[in-house]
């Protein structure tokens, strides 16, 4: 296949700018080392997180009990059990 | 007449001078003196006249007088009987305007006390749902281990059925 230098130097001139630009982190809290199938399931829960290409740093929080949190900038996921609890005593006290 | 001791002469003379004197007497003397006394006496009927006019005056003054203390006594009774309706009028205005606005008071009072008694109410029920929630952590911290925070953590993935987006 040819390609022609005007395509050429538009293809270079497009990966160049995707290379530069600055990669979305998610940080991801969990209270147990995650394994492969564990980190499966959470690209499957977030799929925004493989398709933009956001970079995911693993850390342990065992404060959570179990689940996972992940913080992309300002915006927080709570999957832990203790989001659960806070939002199960929420619930309560409105009820009551 | 003369054997008598009576002499004409004498008695002529005596009796012109009577006559004379009398008439002096009832010309220049008895006649002003009447005057005099007439109107002396005039004078007195009309004293007497005036007094009579100036006591039927004072009475009539004190009549007048009487008349007025009565009229002067009777606005006095009726302004003050006015004055006592007023006061009671005005007395028992601020009287329900003093229980309205006790019952006012007592009426919000009740209402923050209500209000308060929710708003603790509100304070204690979150109290209890923290200690509870946090008893719950606790507990939980304690007993779960790794293997069951791991499995916890495995069920919790796949129960997020739907995916979460950004």
């Amino acid at each position: 296949m040819i390609i022609d230098s005007a395509t050429k130097r538009e293809i270079k001139d497009l990966i160049k700018s995707r290379l530069m630009q600055p990669q979305k982190k998610a940080l991801v809290f969990s209270a147990a080392p995650l394994d492969e199938e564990d980190k499966i399931l959470l690209m499957r829960v977030l799929r925004f997180l493989k398709r933009d290409n956001f970079a995911v740093i693993y850390s342990l929080d065992e404060s959570l009990l179990a689940g996972v949190v992940v913080k992309i900038g300002s915006k927080v996921i709570d999957l832990s059990l203790k989001g659960k609890l806070t939002n199960l005593r929420q619930t309560m006290y409105e009820i009551s | 007449m003369e054997n008598l001791g009576i002499d004409g002469k004498l008695m002529l003379a005596q009796l012109i001078n009577f006559v004379l004197f009398f008439y002096i007497f009832k010309r220049y003397i008895a006649k002003p003196f009447a005057k005099f006394l007439s109107q002396e006496k005039e004078k007195e009927v009309q004293k007497q006249k005036i007094l009579a006019e100036m006591q039927q005056k004072e009475e009539d003054l004190a009549k007048k007088q009487e008349e007025l203390k009565k009229k002067a006594d009777k606005q006095y009774e009726e302004a003050l009987r006015k004055a006592k309706l007023d006061a009671e009028r005005v007395k028992s205005l601020i009287i329900a305007e003093a229980r309205s606005e006790a019952e006012q008071i007592v009426t919000k009072r009740a209402k923050q006390i209500e209000e308060e008694k929710n708003k603790l109410y509100a304070q204690v029920k979150d109290k209890v749902l923290e200690l509870s929630v946090f008893v719950v952590n606790k507990a939980l911290s304690d007993f779960l281990d790794q293997d069951a925070r791991k499995k916890i953590t495995t069920e919790i993935l796949k129960n997020s059925s739907k995916t979460i987006k950004i």
